[in-house]
């Protein structure tokens, strides 16, 4: 396993793809806090890394899109494969690999609470935890990058859908917000989420019935609750999304809060989609 | 040392492996012959753990390798088809980091690398991307890693692919070399590099393994003879005598030219040429032309592998738990081929 943390190691910085993310991170980081920070001479992280959010999200694929693709792609999986390890500890390899990558631009991260206490006092508590909660959320955003990445062959593919997704994720509460918030709204953009939810099993799968089981079992499930509890779902879409969305899991903490439900939502995600990674690596030798 | 049981594998509705069942022994070469998409990677892919089998068990030194995959997968070398190389690497990292993540001793790496690099003649370009090194090198340096760790048993999947005559020699010799203390599967679907170097050849023809035995024992079921001629007279007679003679199997009329000279194509299992020859002296029917015919070894190999293709089909599904012994008597003879005599006339 170590071997393989190595290698992927070795090859972020092989290539420009390590180098690249680091600097990107690092640099935007400076110009959001030079502005924030200490030209309005704000004494908290929060906003900088708020806006840093986003700029995590353009480059995390940098680092995902190859992690499982291109093994694929050249055929260096069968290597892998027929190597005395098991799939899991390779992939957790990748990924320990990966936030290693990222935890160089949040060590820099870290330095900049020590250069704003020189201009004043500053709650080195509060910065703290936002600055551990923004590693939690950029290690979840990896897990799904490299889930994707485990998806297909393409780099460039694994790359794009990446990008999608997590702009999808980033502005899905601005997007929530779009549907009415009376409970009708909630419930249709529930079933437009369950055929979605259906497309995306019939994909997996390729296979009509079990595709439309699942739309009609989610659907089903949806309509009996709206008949008991209408009222309940009034704004209920908003609020679900809020709840599973990654970035809105940070305000707690970027308000000082220490949000341990947070912190295991942060868990629970990046191992949901470790764990989906391997079963994706797994499945590949059943196809 | 391998043991392959019932192995079946479908992708979809297409069948790609149909019950295959043989045994590697220690300390010898295997060579796994068929033509394209006869299943030969599919095979390997799963006696190696790249894909999981349909149906049937691969057992390796006692591990089943999906019960006990890290225990059956160290006894393992695997080059598959394309060599598994990081273009991003030199062929030293690499093999350095093939050999940690095998698990090998980092006391016992350096010198087994340094030793696996001289076998296979890359110690030269070691310090180079493996990016620039040309097909014939990655090739090798996928042979490399398929040694790191010394396994008992190396499944190469085409190893010569790739490589000119002379490193093909050197590599043939490699193997050769190996079988003191490996036992060596390699898939081919040029049988004369095979008989070149195994110990045992296994056939397999459209998922199913149509032959298993020495290479010597195969030349000898391969043996028998085939005869073009040329023959003037009536057609007809010239078939009869011709079918009467003792070891025809087949007489297939090719063309038939207006001066009434026949081709004809003989098939059969001995030497026949003076059979023949006195048969249509007696109808006073003139020999025009006789040759006595040397295919290729691997058109005999095509055909003979053509030919189990459509014996399968007529009796297709019965016979698919016949063991490999069955295989043998099931597999006949059907052309002439001095498989030593050929070779020479090649080199």
């Amino acid at each position: 396993m170590f071997a393989i943390y190595q290698k992927e190691l070795k090859t972020y910085f092989n290539n420009l793809f390590g180098y690249l993310y680091i600097a990107i991170v690092i640099l935007f980081m400076g110009i959001f806090s030079s502005i924030i920070n200490f030209k309005q001479a704000y004494a908290d992280l929060s906003y900088s890394l708020d806006n840093l959010s986003l700029v995590v999200l353009l480059v995390t694929p940098l680092l995902t899109m190859r992690s499982i693709a291109e093994e694929r792609q050249k055929k260096t999986d069968q290597l892998l494969y027929s190597l005395p390890l098991s799939m899991s500890s390779v992939v957790v390899a990748k990924y320990l690999a990966m936030l290693t990558v990222f935890l160089i631009p949040m060590a820099v991260i870290c330095l900049y609470p020590f250069a704003l206490s020189s201009f004043g006092m500053i709650n080195f508590a509060r910065m703290f935890g936002s600055i551990l909660a923004f590693f939690l959320m950029g290690s979840c955003l990896l897990a799904i990058g490299m889930f994707i990445s485990s998806l297909t062959e393409n780099q460039i593919i694994s790359a794009i859908i990446s990008f999608v997704v997590m702009l999808v994720i980033y502005f899905s509460t601005a997007l929530a917000n779009l549907v009415p918030a009376t409970a009708q709204g909630s419930f249709v953009a529930f079933t437009v989420m369950a055929l979605l939810f259906g497309l995306i099993v019939y994909l997996m799968v390729k296979n009509y019935v079990i595709g439309l089981g699942a739309s009609a079992i989610c659907e089903v499930t949806l309509a009996v609750m709206f008949r008991s509890n209408q009222a309940a779902f009034e704004g209920l879409f908003g609020k679900v999304v809020g709840w599973i969305s990654v970035y809105e899991r940070c305000y707690n903490f970027y308000m000082g809060i220490f949000d341990l439900t947070a912190i295991v939502y942060f868990l629970s995600v990046s191992f949901l989609f470790v764990f989906l990674t391997v079963q994706a690596v797994e499945k590949r030798r059943w196809s | 040392m391998i043991e392959v049981k019932n192995l079946v594998k479908k992708y979809g509705n297409h069948t790609a492996v149909k019950n295959i069942s043989f045994k590697v022994d220690t300390g010898k070469i295997y060579g796994f012959l068929g033509p394209n998409g006869a299943g030969k990677s599919t095979t390997m892919n799963i006696m190696t753990g790249c894909l999981s089998a349909t149906d049937g068990n691969v057992i390796i030194n006692g591990y089943d390798i999906y019960e006990n995959p890290k225990e059956a997968k160290k006894c393992i070398g695997y080059l598959p088809e394309l060599p598994p190389v990081y273009m991003d690497m030199t062929p030293e990292e690499y093999l350095f980091f093939v050999g940690k993540a095998k698990g090998v001793k980092g006391s016992e790496l350096p010198s087994q690398i340094e030793k696996i690099m001289e076998m296979t003649g890359i110690t030269n370009v070691s310090d180079r991307l493996i990016k620039n090194l040309s097909k014939g090198y990655r090739q090798r340096v996928g042979l490399a890693q398929a040694l790191v760790g010394f396994p008992e048993v190396i499944i190469l999947d085409e190893p010569m692919v790739g490589l000119d005559p002379k490193q093909i020699i050197e590599i043939r010799e490699l193997i050769k070399s190996l079988k003191d203390k490996h036992t060596v599967f390699l898939s081919s679907h040029i049988l004369s590099e095979i008989s070149a170097i195994c110990d045992y050849v296994l056939i397999i023809s459209d998922g199913k393994l149509v032959a298993s035995d020495t290479p010597e024992n195969l030349s000898k079921h391969i043996s028998g003879c085939l005869l073009d001629i040329s023959v003037k007279g009536s057609r007809k007679s010239i078939v009869t005598a011709i079918r009467k003679i003792k070891g025809v199997k087949t007489v297939e009329v090719v063309s038939e030219n207006d001066d009434g000279i026949i081709k004809l194509k003989i098939h059969s299992d001995n030497d026949i040429r003076s059979e023949v020859f006195f048969a249509l002296c007696q109808l006073r029917m003139p020999i025009m032309e006789l040759t006595s015919n040397n295919m290729s070894l691997e058109d005999i190999f095509l055909k003979l592998t053509e030919k189990n293709a459509d014996e399968d089909d007529t009796s297709d599904d019965s016979d698919d738990n016949d063991s490999k012994d069955e295989d043998k008597t099931e597999y006949t003879p059907l052309f002439t081929s001095d498989v030593n005599n050929k070779e020479g006339d090649e080199e």
